[in-house]
């Protein structure tokens, strides 16, 4: 199932709040304010692609999602999913999508996965002989049968979001939404789910779109990924082009009393901040390298508390911001 | 396209029935306010008869018996009220639109499941201890479709008037108050715990006039004092305002979900 | 005396931080007062109706009923608006939060029960006093009595449920039996007690000492007499008593670590 989106906006409503006696009045005549949360995204997905949304929260990924779901109506633009407008003929959508909800749990908690499965397949009006063949392949490609017996209330974060996922892939969808799939979950669940959505993608050519403020999960499913910011599309890439943004720099923080400032700049650290005796270093992301800077460091100034992290999404956003007016202006 | 539609919807049926039997020791819990409720009606009652024969055409048995049914439905029924109205303010409703069923109609069944176990439990046990401590009515067997239809109706029509409070959660911030009020009216209008026959002339025109005596009331007396007419009478009844309160509530869920669709709830 | 001048000073102010949080959402305050006001006038509803065809039941009849509801919404609103806790306090046992009373240099049972306010008590309060004030012939002697028999009334409850949801010490698991025994108790009071015999009215001076809130203050007010007084006197002070005993005897269980099927 291919998507094609054209100019999608979509702004909220929101009632202001006021105090005192502008409440009465606010309830007689409500003022509105408008919050734009997405404004014009232009993106075409064909079939059998795996495409991450991510951005910050609050970046307008969900809102995007619902649209393409149905959920939500765009205040304008188009939306073609398979052929469909999915606010128009939603009902008809439904039977060839699948979706997964961080927030909403589609299992029936006091009962065993397994009954809520049997339940999915009717709703989907999938015939029985259909309905076995995708859940041996679910439990197989996820590994549900140690706990799809138990009671949902009874099993892990990870192993619910496992269920959960079997459940939306039950009817056999030709498209797939995942709004923060992996959310709270640990490293070993994060990697069989990935495993997971992979092999449907390879085995029945679905398509996946699935969001994350994580840039990591999206890194490690996707070939392809979408970087929404403020409700605007700011970078469409394949994975590969992006992985600039995401793995060359890592972030070196210590503390030290010298000054540092003197520091013999090799080539490719950057001094991004110097503020009360602590220091952050940017420093291209290759093993040899930081442990060399790491080791001379060490041997040249007394420095305490040192950490190498990741830089985080606004970081990688705010690079692509410069990186981008910086071409510009060339 | 009807048969998938059936067994769609009779599989969340099912569904609800299994989760409902998770809970047994809970249904026995509210059973147990049952027992005691009937407990402190039989002494109530068979003080106030006296060696009184019938009052307002009901014998001492059959004021009983009203009862069973009567707390036995109100225990019963649908309880899905809280669940619909806080996934309309949460706006996790939303989710739901995704998928291929009516919201309304999937939780219609979803709580219908839940209620016929508890409609079974109630009935049984409150029937064994009227039986024990007053003795049997005079019962026609061929009169348990017809008051189980109407006991089914009776449901829908519950249903339906708490799924329209429970949807007013798009336009109100709390409808707590609301449902109150309508267990307010069930407890008086409905006929809970007297039979409406007993009101003063005016109350009884009242009640009659307003839908929820065919909750509580009218599947009730047609238990204990059966009668084709009026079998009827409150047939129609029902169906006449089932298709009212269905017409409403249809709108206040198309008006609620473009106000989701377009605004996010 | 020192000591317990200074629990009820503590405990004043334990209420009067309850009264401002509920003040924090009026509101719902007031919609709450006004639901349970409705909600027992009602109930009386129904005893109107009922009267109208029975005029009275084993010498009771729709004074009685006043007389009935008045002490009794009163009583138990009283109970709830200053021990409004004590309906969880099995709950609070169950859940492991009674450590944090224990550790506390104030008594764990006062200020466990008192630290929430039933705000639809206050409704229960503002309908029994306007049955008693509007509805009821009275003088002197009978107000007099009617504010002692609520207060009795109000202690007797809050024994009761205190002494229910004690049991969790030993039990575990009281949630259950404590929201059915209060509403066992609170149910049979609200009927005339006269419909009972036998058996039943043993339970309901004993087990489930629905008569001691019902039978006996009507009777009181209806006939004032000495006797009566002093047996619900007495029995206010056993009951009282126990809970108070029974609590220690459960928390001394419970720091000895005997207990069982403990959430910690």
């Amino acid at each position: 199932m291919n998507i094609i989106v054209r100019d999608l906006k979509k702004h909220y409503k929101v009632k202001k709040r006021e105090v005192g006696l502008k409440k009465i009045k606010q309830l007689l005549k409500p003022e509105y304010s408008t919050i734009d949360a997405v404004k014009g995204i232009d993106l075409q997905i064909n079939e059998g692609e795996m495409v991450g949304f991510i951005g910050p929260n609050g970046a307008g990924k969900s809102t995007t999602i619902k649209m393409l779901t149905g959920i939500l109506a765009p205040s304008s633009g188009d939306i073609f999913v398979g052929g469909l407008n999915p606010a128009k003929d939603r009902k008809k959508l439904s039977y060839n999508i699948g979706t997964v909800f961080g927030q909403k749990s589609q299992l029936w908690f006091h009962l065993p996965p397994i009954d809520t499965f049997k339940l999915f397949s009717k709703i989907y009006e999938v015939d029985n002989f259909e309905f076995k063949k995708q859940l041996s392949l679910l439990v197989d490609i996820l590994q549900l049968e140690p706990f799809m017996h138990k009671p949902a209330r009874q099993l892990s974060l990870g192993q619910r979001m496992k269920c959960e996922i079997a459940a939306s892939l039950l009817h056999n969808p030709k498209l797939i939404f995942l709004d923060e799939p992996t959310i709270g979950l640990d490293v070993v669940a994060k990697r069989q789910i990935r495993t997971a959505l992979t092999e449907m993608n390879k085995r029945e050519n679905t398509t996946v779109i699935l969001t994350s403020h994580d840039a990591g999960d999206i890194e490690a499913i996707c070939e392809r990924v979408v970087i929404i910011n403020e409700g605007s599309l700011i970078l469409d890439n394949p994975i590969k082009s992006l992985s600039g943004y995401l793995q060359n720099n890592k972030l070196l923080k210590f503390k030290t009393a010298h000054d540092i400032s003197k520091l013999k700049m090799t080539a490719g650290i950057e001094i991004v901040s110097i503020e009360n005796e602590t220091v952050n270093l940017k420093v291209p992301d290759n093993n040899d390298f930081l442990s060399k800077i790491i080791v001379n460091l060490i041997n040249d100034y007394e420095i305490e508390d040192i950490s190498i992290t990741e830089p985080s999404l606004e970081e990688v956003i705010h690079s692509i911001y410069t990186e981008k007016s910086l071409r510009g202006s060339v | 396209m009807i048969i998938k539609t059936i067994d769609k919807y009779s599989m969340v049926m099912g569904v609800s029935i299994k989760n409902t039997l998770v809970y047994s020791k809970e249904i026995l819990y509210r059973t147990s306010f049952m027992i005691l409720l009937l407990f402190i009606f039989i002494q109530l009652w068979t003080s106030a008869y006296g060696d009184e024969a019938s009052i307002a055409g009901y014998t001492l048995s059959q004021t009983i018996w009203y009862l069973v049914v009567t707390e036995t439905i109100l225990l019963s029924k649908i309880a899905m009220g809280n669940q619909i109205s806080g996934e309309v303010i949460s706006g996790s409703l939303a989710y739901t639109l995704g998928k291929p069923y009516h919201y309304m109609v999937y939780n219609f069944f979803s709580g219908l499941g839940d209620s016929f176990i508890r409609l079974f439990i109630n009935f049984i046990v409150g029937s064994v201890l009227v039986f024990i401590i007053i003795g049997p009515i005079s019962f026609k067997v061929s009169t348990i479709v017809p008051i189980m239809l109407v006991v089914l109706l009776a449901l829908i029509l519950d249903y339906l008037i708490i799924g329209m409070i429970a949807l007013m959660a798009f336009f109100m911030e709390d409808v707590s108050s609301l449902f109150f009020i309508y267990s307010k009216m069930l407890f008086i209008l409905g006929g809970l715990l007297i039979p409406i026959d007993f009101f003063p002339g005016w109350l009884q025109n009242i009640a009659t006039t307003l839908p929820f005596n065919l909750i509580l009331f009218a599947p009730a007396s047609l238990f204990v004092n059966f009668s084709i007419s009026a079998f009827l009478n409150i047939l129609y009844q029902q169906l006449f305002w089932i298709l009212i309160f269905s017409l409403i509530l249809e709108t206040i869920y198309r008006i609620g979900q473009k106000k989701l669709t377009s605004n996010g709830g | 005396m020192q000591g317990f001048k200074q629990e009820l000073n503590f405990l004043t102010h334990v209420w009067k931080l309850n009264f401002l949080s509920a003040m924090e959402y009026r509101v719902n305050f007031i919609i709450q007062i006004v639901m349970m006001i409705l909600n027992n006038a009602l109930y009386f509803i129904f005893w109107i109706i009922f009267f109208e065809t029975f005029t009275a039941v084993n010498g009771w009849d729709l004074s009685n009923m006043l007389l009935l509801f008045s002490i009794v919404t009163t009583g138990a609103g009283i109970a709830f608006i200053f021990f409004g806790n004590a309906t969880r306090l099995s709950s609070l046992i169950e859940d492991g939060q009674m450590d944090y009373y224990i550790t506390l240099p104030k008594n764990p049972l006062f200020y466990s029960i008192s630290s929430r306010t039933s705000i639809s008590a206050v409704g229960d309060v503002i309908f029994g006093v306007f049955i008693f004030f509007f509805l009821i012939e009275f003088n002197a002697h009978k107000l007099i009595l009617w504010v002692i028999c609520s207060i009795l009334v109000a202690a007797i409850l809050t024994a009761y449920v205190s002494i229910l949801g004690t049991m969790a010490f030993w039990t575990g698991r009281a949630q259950v039996l404590s929201e059915q025994g209060i509403n066992a108790i609170m149910t049979f009071a609200m009927y005339p007690s006269s419909i009972f015999n036998g058996y039943t009215r043993l339970i309901l001076f004993t087990v489930i000492p629905a008569g001691f809130i019902s039978e006996v203050p009507v009777s009181l007010l209806n006939e004032p007499n000495l006797i009566s007084l002093s047996i619900l006197c007495v029995f206010t002070v056993i009951i009282c008593s126990f809970s108070y005993w029974l609590f220690g005897r459960g928390l001394k269980n419970y720091e000895s670590g005997n207990l069982l099927n403990i959430n910690m």
